[in-house]
């Protein structure tokens, strides 16, 4: 069977699943930065150093929505929420849950018959 | 508002406040004219199997059921609902239109219809039999 990218996934926020724009969907997993540096141990030897930045050990989601009546509302209530949203994403093989999200952004809601409004959320690194 | 409280056997997971919780329990309030299209078909399909079913059966039959019973139960409901050729699919489809428009999961949270989704098939058999014994059944009587 050929492979096929993950394109169409189900977006569930707070239980209820919710129609986002095609090819606008994003997220990372969480896992922070990770550094490698090297240092010098002399006789021109060296040795590579790791270490990890725990300051963005947290997950991004983007997407975004057409401006109807009512995703206009439910933006608006997923903002008031604060962090107590949670974001399911969910396709044939892939599952992944985002928990305690907010809705970062100060979004933009440009009314036309051509725009979209950009959301975008961090969570918890996603499980 | 008179409600119907159900303890889900197959529990689900739901969202709460950014977190993953179990939902315990669904509470469904009494039908009002918000659902009336929806309980019609219901009524309708319930009266029909009934129907069906006491021409089928005797009536000392019938009787002799009735007297051990005064309430009758969700499952006696649903054996009534198949035996007397009730249109599962239709009750199903309005069921699940009621369920997210008149039920709560756990006392506060709005029942969706992912939730719907993720709720295992007997859990939704026993619910309706009992909606249907709970408030169609007497709303023939009072």
């Amino acid at each position: 069977m050929g492979k096929k990218a993950v394109s169409t996934a189900q977006v569930i926020i707070n239980n209820v699943a919710y129609p986002i724009v095609p090819n606008t969907f994003m997220f990372t997993e969480g896992f922070g930065e990770y550094n490698m540096r090297g240092s010098s141990v002399g006789s021109g030897k060296t040795e590579v150093v790791f270490s990890e930045n725990s300051e963005n050990k947290m997950s991004k989601v983007n997407f975004e929505m057409y401006p109807t009546a009512e995703n206009i509302k439910t933006i608006r209530e997923w903002k008031a929420a604060q962090n107590d949203n949670l974001i399911e994403v969910s396709d044939t093989d892939i599952n992944r849950n985002f928990k305690n999200a907010a809705l970062v952004n100060d979004y933009e809601v440009n009314v036309g018959a051509d725009t979209t409004i950009s959301l975008e959320f961090i969570s918890d690194p996603a499980v | 508002m008179k409600t119907l409280k159900y303890d889900l056997k197959h529990k689900f997971e739901i969202a709460v406040s950014g977190e993953k919780v179990e939902a315990n329990y669904l509470e469904i309030m009494a039908p009002n004219n918000m659902v009336i299209r929806h309980v019609s078909v219901l009524d309708k399909e319930m009266n029909k199997a009934i129907f069906n079913f006491s021409k089928n059966h005797s009536a000392d039959q019938v009787q002799e059921q009735d007297a051990d019973k005064s309430e009758i139960s969700g499952k006696e409901m649903m054996m009534a609902l198949n035996a007397g050729g009730g249109d599962l699919e239709k009750c199903y489809t309005a069921f699940r239109a009621i369920m997210i428009m008149a039920c709560k999961v756990d006392g506060e949270t709005k029942f969706t219809s992912t939730m719907y989704d993720k709720m295992n098939y007997s859990d939704t058999k026993c619910l309706l039999g009992e909606y249907l014994g709970f408030f169609l059944a007497i709303s023939l009587d009072s």
